[in-house]
């Protein structure tokens, strides 16, 4: 009773002292752990989004692959499947007809649609991996697609590789081959360019690659956006194989505002 | 006139205070700074550090006025209750703090890998 007499009556130093003291104390432990409280939420918040963007990267990765083994299918099934059927019965029809003439005739025609066959079957094995890039490497891959782009005649591509001494490894030239052939398809699809000019250097361990084109073009915060929203495949490719390269990408505008520039950093890794 | 080395020494008290505080403040800091995912209050050392700066910030001021006020009554009185009070605090927050530790040892022992080289000792054994 004294204490309280004390403590509320006549306060005291003593009380007093006392009680802001431990009443900091309090304070000083309730703000540490609220503040930490807010951080680990905070943490498991990016690691939530971290994750969901992981996600949707391996769906978008998942759905590329399946996209493409469906369209290899309908290849196969609708024009390789056909001409092979013809084929068969070019040749069926030899068995019936015993003329030499006709006999004749249709061996030949047998023997044109198997040849057309086979070109469609080597563009197929072509768009899924181009036998200059195995053979002959990045630089000489980059050309024959430029120079394929030239012939359409609506648009006049260049590339030209400064550095490419030390080539990087056959891996990583397929995934920057892949990139820049996603990155040449949406330029002529999209931004109505006149012209593209690749450029290639090395500095250091870093290989550069840049595409200038003077259409229309997208922004770095375009690229961010886009890429979480957008519902095309295209750009997500784009960003879940420059992860697997450990590189960068840079879209941006010249100064003059002329010409848009994507840039992709690779670093060299070395060759398995 | 006092003997020297007989009755209270507030200014060592009070400094000794002074740098537990701020230890315990710096252990607070550095744990805020710190990216632990872990809840704070979980930890045992957490505990054992909010008992000292409860502790020591509760009974700081008693301390300091000892030396020069242990004559009144009205203080001895005080000094009991404030004194008790935070000692009981400071106990059941050690408690707490060996409730954690003991927590700890049973998570550890839940979360050990079994020994998967039994079988090969049994059968070593048996041969």
């Amino acid at each position: 009773m004294f204490f309280l007499q004390t403590a509320f009556g006549r306060p005291s130093v003593l009380i007093l002292g006392t009680l802001g003291m431990f009443f900091m104390a309090i304070t000083l432990v309730s703000v540490v752990v609220f503040h930490q409280r807010r951080v680990i939420r905070f943490n498991k918040q990016i690691q939530k989004m971290e994750e969901e963007r992981q996600q949707m990267l391996l769906r978008a990765s998942i759905q590329f692959q399946e996209e493409e083994r469906q369209r290899i299918a309908a290849d196969l099934h609708d024009d390789a499947g056909p001409l092979l059927a013809t084929a068969r019965l070019y040749l069926n029809e030899n068995l019936i007809h015993q003329e030499p003439a006709v006999q004749l005739q249709s061996i030949f025609s047998a023997k044109q649609i198997i040849d057309d066959t086979i070109q469609l079957i080597r563009n197929i094995s072509h768009s899924l991996m181009p036998p200059t890039l195995k053979n002959f490497g990045l630089e000489a891959a980059v050309k024959d697609l430029f120079d394929k782009i030239n012939g359409s005649g609506v648009i006049n591509a260049s590339a030209r590789f400064h550095d490419n001494r030390q080539r990087l490894s056959d891996e990583q030239e397929l995934l920057v081959f892949r990139i820049l052939q996603e990155l040449v398809t949406n330029i002529i699809k999209h931004s109505s360019a006149g012209f593209i000019h690749l450029t290639q250097n090395a500095q250091g361990n870093i290989v550069y690659f840049r595409i200038h084109h003077d259409g229309k073009g997208i922004l770095q915060a375009d690229f961010d956006k886009m890429e979480h929203n957008s519902s095309g495949l295209g750009l997500k490719n784009i960003q879940s194989r420059i992860r697997v390269l450990n590189g960068k990408i840079f879209f941006e505008i010249d100064n003059t505002h002329t010409y848009y520039k994507v840039t992709i950093e690779v670093p060299r890794q070395p060759n398995k | 006139m006092k003997e020297k080395g007989v009755g209270f020494d507030s200014f060592a008290i009070g400094i000794e205070s002074i740098i537990i505080l701020l230890l315990c403040i710096s252990f607070l800091f550095i744990q805020i700074k710190g990216s632990n995912n872990l809840f704070i209050y979980s930890t045992f050392n957490f505990w054992v550090v909010i008992t000292f700066l409860i502790y020591f910030a509760g009974t700081f001021f008693v301390y300091l006025l000892t030396s020069s006020m242990s004559e009144s009554v009205a203080f001895q009185r005080e000094y009991f209750i404030i004194n008790i009070s935070f000692n009981i605090l400071k106990d059941i927050l050690l408690c707490v703090a060996m409730t954690m530790k003991s927590n700890d040892v049973v998570n550890e022992q839940k979360s050990g890998i079994p020994d998967l080289d039994e079988d090969l000792f049994i059968s070593k054994k048996i041969n």
